[in-house]
């Protein structure tokens, strides 16, 4: 039940990021690459959160 | 090609759970695979001497346990291999690259132009060092922990009954899925990016950075808590982010295996087959998955080392 509520709300976000990231990139494809490592940082810490509340509700 | 009774009757005896935990989990404490006179003495002294007892908790004990062992073998590897491979490169004289050298120079000016001049700055080159080493050393641990030499090393040991090989088998190594693992890596990044900040900074304004200056005096009893807060968030994150990726995927591909052992315990044997093409293809599946997050958390865990030294060298208010 935890593990499925951490995995709705870091898909959202994921899934926001993503959007946000398509549009950015379709609009100045010249800034692709500084846009996508601005991305793998945003979606880590996106992910973290997620891993961390899915660890706790199986230790708990 | 027969499902033998005897074999439902012994996978009966552990359930895919008690499986897969022992895949991923080190070896109990109490059971070394190597036996190592001089280590078992230490420990007790050093135990004895903080007055912990054999069979407290805390019990300090430097014996070989499995994830110990493998942690010592891959970073003699790593070392041997990755110096070896550049001191190669570096000597010779006409400059190219074999193909390892190309996979190392590959994952190495990726990581320069992505991560190292993007988030550290021009004098990326003071931190190269252990941001690579972080890099490989997680690279390395990861992957190994997808060979299944464990398994194969057990397999031979139940067959020739040798002590050592046979303490060597339930399951593959990942040593990254150990939490202590991963723990004692993302304290080396915790003291590398405060000792960053006090080398740049000096010690007392490092702190003052912390904190953007500039804010109305009552909003400093909220901002300053969470900043120390967040500072020994980020260490935690990053051990249970390894951790929790590793042993997730670990786990998962054990139990899509174990369900072939679990449909032959409750419907008989031909349930097992009936099951088994299924369930290898999606471990074969999630096998791939898995070498894929294993570069992604390598360079996930380096990048984010670079990112806290960066946030403590380059304070830009």
């Amino acid at each position: 039940m935890g593990a499925g509520l951490a995995v709705i709300g870091a898909g959202i976000g994921i899934g926001l990021i993503g959007y946000g990231v398509a549009q950015a990139i379709a609009r100045q494809p010249e800034a692709a690459g500084e846009i996508r490592s601005q991305t793998f940082l945003l979606a880590i810490l996106v992910e973290g959160a997620a891993i961390l509340l899915g660890l706790l509700s199986l230790v708990l | 090609m027969f499902v033998d009774k005897k074999i439902t009757e012994t996978h009966h005896a552990q359930s895919p759970a008690d499986t897969a935990i022992g895949h991923v989990a080190n070896t109990d404490h109490g059971h070394h695979i190597f036996d190592v006179e001089f280590l078992s003495y230490l420990s007790t002294k050093i135990s004895s001497f903080f007055g912990i007892s054999e069979n407290s908790m805390f019990f300090i004990n430097l014996g070989i346990t499995k994830h110990v062992f493998v942690l010592l073998f891959i970073s003699t590897l790593m070392v041997l291999s990755i110096i070896g491979l550049i001191r190669n490169y570096i000597s010779h004289k006409n400059n190219i690259p074999n193909k390892l050298m190309s996979v190392v120079e590959m994952f190495v000016v990726y990581l320069k132009d992505d991560v190292l001049e993007n988030f550290i700055g021009k004098n990326y080159r003071e931190w190269a060092s252990l941001i690579y080493t972080i890099f490989f050393f997680v690279l390395f641990a990861n992957i190994s922990g997808l060979i299944p030499f464990f398994d194969l090393l057990g397999l031979f040991g139940k067959l020739g009954n040798n002590e050592l090989l046979s303490n060597l088998s339930h399951g593959g190594a990942t040593i990254t899925a150990n939490a202590n693992v991963t723990f004692a890596i993302a304290t080396i990044t915790f003291v590398a990016f405060i000792g960053a900040g006090i080398k740049k900074y000096g010690f007392i304004q490092h702190w003052k950075n912390l904190a953007p200056s500039g804010l109305a005096w009552p909003l400093y009893f909220v901002v300053v808590p969470i900043e120390f807060m967040g500072l020994f968030i980020r260490p935690l994150a990053l051990t249970l982010r390894l951790a929790g990726n590793m042993m997730g995927g670990h786990i998962a591909l054990v139990i899509f295996i174990t369900f072939i052992f679990s449909m032959a315990d409750s419907f008989g044997a031909w349930a097992g087959f009936g099951i088994a093409p299924f369930s290898i293809a999606l471990a074969v599946g999630l096998t791939m998955l898995e070498l894929l997050v294993a570069v992604i958390q390598a360079y996930v865990f380096a990048l984010l080392t670079a990112v806290f030294i960066g946030m403590a060298i380059n304070v830009d208010h």
